[in-house]
């Protein structure tokens, strides 16, 4: 644990602390997450050796979680250069909105494929408006997508006219979001893929190096000749996309567009995110981590439910989980 | 007995003394103008006397009309009556001067309810400005909206509220950001306050400002006072000297750039004014020389990296890098002419949350990326050969660099600029806040640079020892344009602030808008 009482290091005065006890502690610190979630398994397999445990509750976990990690994969896009996409939310309702309303209004005539680009293409669009606003208008990055967020519903409900759209929607769209490859779900094999992607785009490329750079200082990294704004651009606009993808794989799953579906995997995006923040790679968002803290969130949850701990839980962990994640940054900042 | 007394104040911070054994008296209806160069003490003692530093055992007293005053007791000093008006303001933006003046006095008087009687309040701080003769402040005009004097001049307002409990106001730099003709308004209200028995201290880089306005001087030099007289015994040739030390150094160049005029010319400015301090600056530089740009602030020396970075807009002339007009300004367009700018400040290069290892590669991630692959072992290469050839301590590529201290991590700014092979490199203020081993050894890189690679370095340096040090030439500024330039031997430490002080007109700032 980092400890409190240490003074923190004025402007320009030399660094004290002697290097192997930083590097001890970020050891401990990489993997703490990861245990316990090993140690949350165990104990709640212990607890119900007959559900909990088994290949069917587990993928059946995995699987209730691919809409929350498509929209936090994205999430981490923004999070890492820096800035705040909180309008995930509403272009996801934008999302499942839009396509299913395409089937409905062309009674299902509309080829899947060209739904599904569509539909990824007003997520894009949706995500650089945001970005023009930060960029351009230098407007906060949380007020923007507060605001838009807010539209992209009200958009939402206005083109679903306040109804539950379902009708003419093709069992060729709906099996990509049921199909079972394998025996494993199709919408594991999509967060696996995104997973892989940004994976490699984080560790393996100048790019990652320069997202993570932005979000560090971006003044300071524009100045060395990091190009922050178009960074900025891609941040929002994949955030942007990944909403959509996770909207289009909820209206796949459920079959259906309600116009108020958003709102719900903000949170958890968020809390998995921050979480995933603290381990791996601490102080950095990456994405092996994010996938853990969603397991911690998503396990934890489904543990304290199967031993017959009611709903109000869910919220309630989902926010200790992003206070919890905060917190041990901070500690961790702190201790420096 | 003076009104303000110090006796021998010393300050030392981690591996550099401040000020060592330092006294000023100010006398009632006096003016003492606190003059020195850069890093010569003048705030440091400022902020003792503030409370904000305390000085090192031993030092003192400290008295007022023979009271002793507690060091590092800001609140007591303003019992005391002695007020500040510090270079930056601290106006709350956005608010009326009402407001802002009743910022430091505590409470609005209220009605029944809280409520607060806005017409007494109105009343109240249209008479306290009266009496400062600051008529032409209204109390609800936001702040804002004013030019740089009346920001002076509510700030000073503000300070002065309870006029009869000052005795002493210190100001600190007062008229850097202020046009000439204005600073003329401040003289007036600060001489009305002198009439009232106020005894003033006053911190200024002007020199005529030192002659129009201050009864005594005292000159700091590296923490010590060299000069303390009245202002009628010293002449402006004979402060200028003092404020530069005296002695004339001689000069140590490496290398006198003696083929110089047959080299490439790299960069030049031709007629560049932007819409912030230059005003028609003309000067070339070429291939291997360590051109120095010196100035007082205000003087344009600054907008010249701005101006390249994009963060001064160029309103007239041409900005030309080996030859050609730069029709991109800003980090990425004139990188991409082999132009690299090393900004003053540690937050504007320091990526706080990287290693050092990724500071440092930061601004060329080009050679560790092919084939779709990122050498990681390619680059901690090239992180440690940097560290080493630089002389980074610790060497150690995976420490956060803000462990560093700030010599350490000036030289990993350098580096990263450095090892991207520029034809032009430009640094502002290398040198700031770094210790003097590490000042060295910059310089030294900045003079291989030069002489080894053929790089064409610009030098924006407040530090006269770095420009007479490694400069072939040294270009002083003044109101925004060359003033003067000069060459070899000519550029020694007195003539460099000669002719940065000397201005016989003053800056010649354009009108406040």
């Amino acid at each position: 644990m980092p400890q409190l009482a240490e003074p923190t290091l004025a402007e320009g005065e030399p660094a004290k602390s002697p290097p192997a006890r930083r590097n001890q502690a970020t050891l401990i610190e990489r993997f703490a997450g990861p245990a316990f979630l090993v140690v949350m398994f165990l104990v709640f397999a212990a607890l119900q050796p007959d559900t909990f445990p088994t290949y069917n509750n587990l993928i059946a976990v995995a699987n209730n979680q691919t809409i929350t990690a498509l929209v936090a994969l994205g999430l981490l896009v923004p999070l890492a250069a820096g800035v705040f996409d909180i309008s995930i939310g509403g272009i996801l309702t934008l999302s499942v909105i839009l396509s299913t309303l395409l089937f409905q209004t062309t009674d299902g005539d509309m080829p899947v494929p060209v739904v599904i680009l569509a539909t990824l293409g007003v997520g894009i669009a949706a995500g650089l408006f945001n970005a023009i606003l930060v960029v351009r208008l230098r407007i906060e990055p949380f007020i923007v997508t507060l605001g838009s967020g807010s539209v992209f519903i009200g958009i939402s409900q206005l083109i679903a006219n306040g109804k539950v759209i379902s009708e003419h929607i093709p069992q060729g769209f709906t099996d990509l979001g049921r199909d079972e490859p394998l025996g494993i779900p199709a919408p594991l094999i999509y967060v696996g893929v995104l997973a892989l992607i940004l994976g490699y785009v984080f560790v393996m490329t100048p790019l990652g190096r320069k997202i993570y750079a932005t979000g560090a200082n971006r003044e300071a990294s524009r100045l060395a000749g990091v190009p922050t704004d178009r960074i900025l651009y891609l941040a929002f606009m994949t955030s942007g996309v990944c909403a959509a993808a996770a909207g289009l794989l909820y209206a796949m799953r459920i079959g259906a567009g309600q116009p108020e579906v958003g709102g719900q995997y903000l949170l958890p995006a968020y809390a998995a995110a921050f979480l995933g923040s603290t381990m791996i790679r601490p102080g950095r968002f990456n994405v092996l981590g994010l996938l853990i803290g969603l397991a911690i969130i998503a396990i934890g949850i489904n543990g304290l439910q199967l031993n017959g701990i009611p709903s109000w839980v869910i919220p309630t962990f989902q926010g200790a989980a992003l206070i919890l994640a905060v917190v041990l940054t901070k500690l961790r900042g702190l201790g420096r | 007995m003076a009104l303000l007394e110090l006796h021998s104040i010393s300050k030392t911070f981690p591996g550099q003394r401040a000020l060592s054994g330092v006294g000023l008296e100010v006398g009632a209806g006096e003016v003492h103008a606190l003059v020195g160069h850069n890093g010569s003490g003048k705030s440091t003692l400022i902020k003792i006397l503030s409370g904000f530093h305390e000085p090192d055992p031993g030092s003192g007293p400290a008295t007022l009309d023979g009271r002793e005053l507690r060091f590092g007791d800001p609140d007591g000093v303003q019992a005391a009556g002695i007020r500040f008006i510090h270079q930056d303001l601290g106006l709350a933006d956005g608010l009326s001067i009402l407001d802002n003046l009743k910022l430091g006095s505590g409470l609005y008087r209220t009605a029944p309810g809280w409520r607060i009687r806005w017409r007494d309040e109105r009343e109240d701080a249209r008479r306290r400005l009266a009496e400062l003769g600051l008529e032409h402040l209204h109390p609800d005009d936001d702040v804002n909206r004013l030019g740089a004097v009346e920001r002076t001049e509510v700030a000073i307002a503000r300070a002065l509220q309870d006029s009869d409990a000052v005795r002493v106001l210190v100001l600190d730099e007062p008229t850097a950001a202020l046009p000439d003709e204005e600073v003329g308004r401040l003289f007036a209200l600060v001489r009305r306050l002198v009439g009232r028995g106020v005894g003033v201290v006053y911190v200024s880089h002007r020199l005529e400002e030192v002659f129009d306005l201050a009864d005594r001087v005292t000159v700091l030099r590296e923490g010590t006072v060299v000069h303390s007289s009245p202002v009628a015994a010293v002449d402006r040739r004979t402060l200028a000297r003092l404020i530069a030390g005296g002695e004339i150094s001689a000069p140590q160049r490496a290398v006198a750039a003696a083929d110089a005029e047959t080299r490439d010319e790299l960069l030049a400015f031709a007629g560049v004014s932007t819409d912030n301090e230059l005003h028609g600056a003309d000067f070339s530089v070429r291939a291997g020389e360590v051109v120095g740009l010196a100035g007082l602030s205000g003087s344009g020396v600054h907008d010249v990296p701005r101006a390249l970075l994009g963060d001064a807009a160029v309103s007239a002339g041409e900005i030309r890098v080996g030859g050609a007009a730069v029709r991109t300004l800003g980090p990425t367009g004139i990188a991409a002419l082999g132009v690299a700018v090393v900004p003053a400040g540690n937050h504007r290069k320091r990526i706080a949350g990287l290693s050092v290892r990724e500071n440092l590669t930061i601004s060329d991630l080009g050679p560790f990326w092919s084939a779709a692959h990122f050498h990681h072992r390619g680059e901690r290469a090239e992180a440690r050969e940097l560290l080493d050839r630089f002389g980074i301590l610790p060497p150690e590529p995976e420490r956060p660099i803000e462990l560093l201290s700030g010599g350490n991590q000036q030289k990993v700014y350098v580096a990263r600029l450095l090892r991207t092979a520029p034809r032009v490199l430009i640094l502002e203020e290398p040198t700031q806040g770094v210790d003097v081993g590490g000042s060295a050894d910059i310089l030294r890189f900045i003079g291989e640079a030069a002489r080894e690679s053929g790089v064409a370095v610009v030098l924006c340096s407040s530090d006269l020892e770095d420009l007479v040090g490694v400069c072939h030439r040294v270009l002083a500024f003044r109101g925004g344009k060359v003033a003067a330039e000069l060459v070899g031997e000519a550029a020694t430490r007195e003539a460099i602030v000669e002719e940065c002080y000397l201005a016989e007109g003053g800056p010649t700032h354009a009108a406040a808008s």
